[in-house]
C-alpha cells in the first residue's frame, strides 16, 4: 500500500514538472484517472482503502467536472466522506472539513429527500469538523439544519448534543 | 473552571456568552424531558434538597462500588444520552444557575451510573462529584 502511495505521488510530481502550462486540463484529467485507478486497486474485493483514501480523494477531486460528467457524484461524495472521517479520527480537523465540504458540494439540492442517511451522517461530520476548526457559527447553522431536517428524535440527538456542547464551549472561549 | 484574563471584556460579550449558555441549558432541559427525565425548576431545588442528596449519593456509592459494578457496562442508549445531557447541563448550570444546581445534576449523573453501570460519562461524573464532596465537607458549598 505504501509503495503504491510513493509511486503515485512520485509519478504525479514528475508529470507536473514536464507538462506545459496549457495542458492543465489534461493534467487534471490525469489526476482524476489516477485517483480512479488507485481506488479500483485499493478497494477491490470490498476491502478497505485504509489511510490511502485521503490520497485517492485528493487525486479524484482534481476532476470535479469529470465526476459530474461521469455521473459519479454520489460515489465520490461517499469517498470524500470516508476521507473526512479518517482525517477527523486523526484529529486533522481542517483537512476533514475540506473533504467533507467537497462531499457536500457533490450532493444534489434535494439530498435530504433522496439520500437521507448519507446527508445526515455527512452533515453531522461536517458540523463536527467545523466546530473543531473554530467555525462555530457555521457549525451551529449545520446543526440547526440537521435538527430541522432529521426525521426522528433519535437522529436529532447527536446534533442537539453537539449544539449544546458547542454553546457551552463558546461561552468558555468568550471569557478567556 | 475558567479565568477572566481579559480586562477589556465588554458587557456585551458577557451577555452574548450568557445568552448562549442559557440556550444550552434550556435545550438540554427540553431534551432530558423528552428522554423521560424530570428536570425541576431552579426554585424547586433548594440548598436543603441538595444537602440531603449529596450524603444519599455517598451512601449509594459506598453500597454499590466494587468490582461487580466496575464490570457492569451501561447498555441502554437512552440512559447514556441522559448522562451526556446531564453532563452538558451541569456545565451550563455552572455559568447561569446557582452553584447548588450544578451539584444537583452531578448527583443525578452519579446516581444513574451507580444504578445502571459504567459508561463513558461515569469518570467525569465521579470527578465532578468528588470536587463537590470536598466543598460540601468544607462547608464552602452550603454557604
Amino acid at each position: 500500500m505504501c509503495l503504491v502511495r510513493v509511486y503515485a505521488l512520485g509519478f504525479a510530481s514528475l508529470i507536473h514538472c514536464y507538462l506545459p502550462h496549457c495542458w492543465i486540463a489534461s493534467l487534471l484529467q490525469f489526476h482524476y484517472n489516477l485517483g480512479k485507478i488507485l481506488c479500483t486497486i485499493c478497494s477491490g474485493n470490498g476491502k478497505d482503502e485504509g489511510d490511502i483514501v485521503l490520497l485517492i480523494c485528493s487525486q479524484i477531486n482534481h476532476g470535479m467536472e469529470s465526476i459530474k460528467a461521469d455521473n459519479l457524484c454520489i460515489p465520490a461524495a461517499k469517498l470524500n466522506m470516508k476521507a473526512g472521517k479518517k482525517a477527523l479520527d486523526g484529529c486533522d480537523h481542517k483537512t476533514a472539513y475540506s473533504y467533507l465540504d467537497t462531499a457536500q458540494s457533490l450532493l444534489p439540492d434535494d439530498n435530504w429527500e433522496s439520500y437521507y442517511d448519507l446527508s445526515l451522517r455527512l452533515n453531522f461530520l461536517l458540523a463536527r469538523a467545523a466546530n473543531s476548526s473554530c467555525k462555530y457559527d457555521e457549525a451551529e447553522l449545520i446543526l440547526q439544519t440537521i435538527c430541522k431536517r432529521a426525521r426522528c428524535f433519535q437522529d436529532k440527538l447527536p446534533a442537539y448534543f453537539l449544539l449544546v456542547t458547542s454553546e457551552c464551549l463558546s461561552c468558555l472561549f468568550d471569557f478567556e | 473552571m475558567f479565568a477572566i484574563t481579559d480586562t477589556t471584556l465588554s458587557p456585551f460579550t458577557v451577555f452574548l456568552a450568557q445568552g448562549k449558555v442559557v440556550d444550552a441549558y434550556n435545550t438540554s432541559s427540553s431534551i432530558l424531558s423528552l428522554l423521560g427525565e424530570t428536570v425541576p425548576e431552579t426554585e424547586a431545588v433548594t440548598l436543603e434538597t441538595v444537602g440531603n442528596l449529596i450524603p444519599e449519593t455517598l451512601n449509594m456509592y459506598a453500597e454499590v462500588y466494587g468490582d461487580d459494578w466496575l464490570g457492569k457496562k451501561m447498555e441502554d442508549n437512552t440512559l447514556i444520552n441522559i448522562l451526556k445531557f446531564y453532563s452538558v447541563m451541569s456545565t451550563a448550570a455552572y455559568f447561569c444557575k446557582p452553584s447548588h444546581m450544578v451539584a444537583y445534576f452531578v448527583c443525578k449523573m452519579v446516581q444513574l451510573s451507580l444504578r445502571n453501570g459504567v459508561c463513558q460519562q461515569t469518570p467525569v461524573a465521579l470527578l465532578f462529584f468528588s470536587s463537590i464532596v470536598i466543598r460540601f465537607n468544607n462547608a464552602a458549598f452550603v454557604g
